[in-house]
């Protein structure tokens, strides 16, 4: 069992395996050895590690995620597994937690869960759909957002 | 979802790391949703514009050619033109390797010029034939009025490269086709009506490369008048006549059960073939030697127009094909049809014998090749550890004692060229000098404290590391080749970060070294240093016989050397000998007083128009040229004199590429100074001709200004 410390204090006792999902954590295990100090993650908070422990457990049997230069394979495929887009079905606020955690953890798999469920969200949008979503500021002044508009007209009549 | 309320203190979107949102959110988004992304607002914008995403997608999205490699900036502005991308050719115009088809011979203005005394077009004019050749769906608009040589086409996608040959040009697209104009063997002579099968058949209009549905080109290279193309699947095609595609069958004979071979480069020389074959073996992988594949260099001869290639074809026609024109594919089953490789294994690169190479060696593989070329009767090889070596190969073998075989039968003049070669490289033969055997070092051209000490680098090597001056790149062609640095350490940063990278696309990242040699290089020999080539961002090189260019970072074209029929395509920028007195700046860099030929006078603009090729062909001229010349043809009536033109151009000169009024855009002083108005990013030189694949960038020019 591995216990982890989250940034409010909460702690979280869990199966090494499920723990180990998370590189970093693996590593830091690697690196001290067998402890029974909690492992403090200073960038997470409780809910939020609740959320990532709950993916790691139920996909603690998973083989691991394939080397890096599987960019490609991954790429624009936005396909997301029954349990997993159930599992990320959170607020906008706590999906972004997650993809945060996600990358401090470094939990690929979930990372990318968080990133394609985002691509999702973004798919087909104009940019005024987009800033809607994700409540983004337009800080162009009008002769910027011609000049970008120009820029991008390529894309546009594809 | 509450968006306004939670967004205040949580993480947004565009609050999420760099690395998250270009390496993991990135790959998940089309380049459409990414614009859209990107226009949402600042902060979106700066990190949508990384170099490394746009290289990859670039990369990914158009299987862009290898000295792709050597750009480090620009690669949005290259994605985007990518889309439309245009075909400039110029230089000598015979055998119809300009592509121009019908517009050549029917425009009065082109005429004048390519069957003039000058028998060329001395400044780049833009191809459409190529972009309709893509454009065309049926074979009833075929310009050629083939039948059944055009497959189904799909997507022809657009042009990504270009690859020149002795009398021709060869474009690779997008989707993995090739497009050819021009005639592959020069030498000889085939009409009008002979086959396709027939090498020195010429087709003046780019022509789709009939090759089956599925075959995908990643590499093409062209040596004097035979090609040869790699496919997704690791196949060698080669070529000597546009109607016979052959496969190499059996090439990769160390490919067994716990090794595995692929081709890394495959590079067409003067007149045969080199390939860079990388093996990685199981064994390797267990234990730990991780990547360490171990390479190995073949090259082989072929007379694919020979005794086999007759048989395969006309066993049963005899000389029948060649008096049809466009004949029927002999056995569509089986094309392209597989011959049986003659490739040579060639020696392994010798342990460098210099203190400082040897140095240089420690951290890497020396004997790891990781780039070929090849010219007239040469190899170069580039190391990991960034070592050029040269390999002579023996002239091409008359048809001597190797030819017959001890019962007395003849070989193939491609076996006899093997066994030659062989015997050569082992030393049996009495092949002379020992030296010319094997590998040898070309110090000067790569140990970077042999670098520093090059009279004509200095202040452009001044502070820089050994790795910064590691040489990256090689290329060759018939008697000249070139080794250069790819030397910003932006490429190897994976994920440049700061604000200033970040802006890269319009910063001007020059660097680089450029050194030029001949065949005869040796371990003695001092590369020619072109000054101006120095620390200017270029990043491919490109050689013809006797002109040479360079394209830079910038999307910029520079040519120097000889003349050659108006393939340094400089025209725009040279003085008439009466004016040379008269404004055109010292710092332009001829010679006035060299030996001058004349040039037919042309007007400024004019427009070609065949009726099956609607090729617009418009000169670049700057307004001031643009005026001399209207002085000029004023006075041509007159019978006034001749305009000419130096026969060496020494010092690199920018070659344009503009459209006139009409077409867009204008000509005047406020374009002369907006200088990119074209950028263009692949070229291709060879023999006497020249061509580059040119993109507008007039919606980018402004964009890193608004920031």
């Amino acid at each position: 069992m591995v216990s982890l410390t989250t940034s409010d204090n909460e702690q979280f006792t869990v199966d090494k395996d499920v723990a180990e999902r998370s590189v970093l954590i693996k590593q830091m295990l690697e690196d001290i050895g067998d402890t029974d100090q909690p492992i403090p993650l200073p960038n997470v908070s409780s809910n939020v590690l609740k959320k990532v422990l709950e993916y790691c457990a139920h996909h603690r049997n998973d083989p691991p995620p394939p080397a890096d230069d599987a960019e490609e394979s991954r790429r624009r495929t936005t396909d997301i597994s029954e349990w997993d887009s159930k599992f990320i079905q959170v607020d906008q606020e706590m999906l972004f937690e997650i993809i945060l955690a996600a990358n401090y953890l470094d939990i690929k798999p979930l990372l990318d869960v968080g990133c394609k469920t985002v691509a999702n969200m973004i798919k087909g949008k104009t940019p005024e759909e987009i800033r809607k979503v994700f409540n983004i500021q337009n800080d162009f002044s009008p002769e910027e957002e011609a000049q970008i508009r120009k820029e991008n007209e390529w894309a546009e009549d594809r | 979802m509450s968006d306004a309320t939670t967004s205040v203190d949580g993480p947004t979107l565009l609050s999420l790391p760099d690395t998250v949102l270009i390496d993991t959110l990135s790959p998940h988004l089309t380049s459409r949703d990414l614009v859209s992304l990107r226009r949402t607002s600042k902060r979106a914008r700066a990190v949508f514009d990384d170099e490394v995403l746009w290289k990859r997608r670039t990369l990914a999205d158009f299987s862009f050619p290898p000295h792709a490699s050597a750009r480090v900036g620009g690669w949005r502005k290259l994605y985007r033109g990518l889309e439309r991308p245009q075909v400039w050719v110029w230089g000598q115009s015979d055998r119809g390797r300009l592509g121009l088809g019908a517009a050549q011979s029917e425009d009065q203005t082109l005429r004048r010029l390519t069957s003039g005394g000058s028998g060329g077009i001395p400044f780049p004019v833009k191809n459409d034939v190529v972009a309709a050749a893509l454009a065309s769906k049926t074979s009833d608009e075929n310009p050629t009025k083939t039948k059944a040589v055009v497959p189904s086409r799909g997507d022809l996608g657009s042009v990504v490269e270009l690859v020149a040959g002795g009398w021709s040009f060869h474009a690779r697209t997008s989707t993995g086709k090739v497009i050819f104009w021009g005639t592959m063997d020069g030498e000889g002579y085939a009409g009008p009506h002979a086959s396709l099968r027939e090498p020195s058949r010429e087709i003046d209009t780019p022509t789709l490369l009939d090759l089956p549905a599925d075959v995908v080109v990643k590499q093409l290279s062209c040596g004097r008048s035979h090609a040869v193309a790699l496919t997704d699947k690791g196949d060698v095609l080669e070529w000597r006549a546009w109607g016979t595609v052959w496969k190499h069958d059996g090439l990769l004979p160390l490919a067994t059960a716990t090794s595995s071979a692929r081709v890394a480069q495959l590079e067409a020389g003067w007149d045969f073939t080199v390939v860079l074959v990388e093996t990685s073996s199981s064994d390797d992988a267990r234990d730990g030697s991780h990547g360490a594949a171990r390479t190995d260099i073949y090259l082989w001869h072929s007379d694919l127009s020979d005794d086999r290639y007759r048989q395969t074809y006309f066993a049963e026609l005899e000389e029948s094909p060649f008096s049809r024109a466009w004949p029927e594919r002999p056995n569509s089953d089986d094309s392209p049809a597989r011959i049986q490789s003659p490739a040579l294994k060639l020696p392994a690169l010798p342990w460098p014998g210099d203190q400082t190479a040897e140095g240089l060696t420690q951290s890497t593989s020396p004997h790891r090749t990781v780039r070929i070329a090849a010219g007239e009767n040469f190899v170069l090889a580039l190391t990991e550890s960034g070592l050029v070596y040269k390999l002579d190969v023996p002239p091409r073998h008359p048809s001597g004692t190797d030819r017959r075989r001890p019962d007395g039968s003849l070989r193939s003049h491609a076996e006899a060229q093997r066994l030659a070669l062989a015997r050569h490289l082992s030393g049996d033969a009495d092949a002379g000098d020992e030296g010319q055997r094997c590998w040898k070092l070309l110090p000067h051209f790569c140990v970077p404290d042999r670098l520093r000490a090059l009279s004509g680098l200095q202040g452009v090597v001044e502070g820089k590391s050994d790795a910064q001056l590691r040489i990256s790149h090689i290329s060759a062609h018939f008697r000249t080749f070139v080794v250069y640095t790819s030397d910003d350490p932006a490429e190897h940063q994976l994920h440049p970060q700061s604000e200033a990278a970040r802006g890269s696309g319009r910063q001007r990242r020059r660097g680089g070294i450029v050194l030029l040699g001949g065949r005869e290089a040796d371990a003695d020999t001092v590369p020619d240093v072109v000054p101006q080539l120095q620390d200017a961002g270029v990043i491919k090189v490109v050689l013809g016989d006797y002109h040479f260019g360079a394209l830079t970072e910038d999307g910029e074209v520079w040519t120097w050397g000889s003349w050659s029929k108006g393939a340094l395509g400089v025209w725009h920028d040279l003085p008439p000998a009466a004016e040379s007195a008269s404004g055109r700046g010292e710092d332009e860099g001829y010679d006035d007083t060299a030996n001058l030929v004349p040039l037919p006078r042309v007007l400024p603009h004019f427009r070609v128009g065949g009726p099956a090729a609607a090729a617009r062909i418009v000169p670049r001229l700057g307004s001031r040229a643009a005026a001399r010349m209207a002085q000029s043809s004023a006075g041509a009536g007159a019978g006034g004199e001749e305009k000419r033109v130096p026969e060496r151009v020494d010092q690199p000169t920018p070659v344009r590429f503009r459209l006139l009024q009409g077409e867009g855009r204008t000509v005047g002083e406020d374009n002369e100074q907006r200088r990119t108005t074209s950028f263009a990013f692949d070229v291709a030189f060879a023999g006497w001709h020249s061509s580059a694949l040119v993109m507008d960038v007039d919606a980018e020019v402004d964009s890193g200004d608004a920031r």
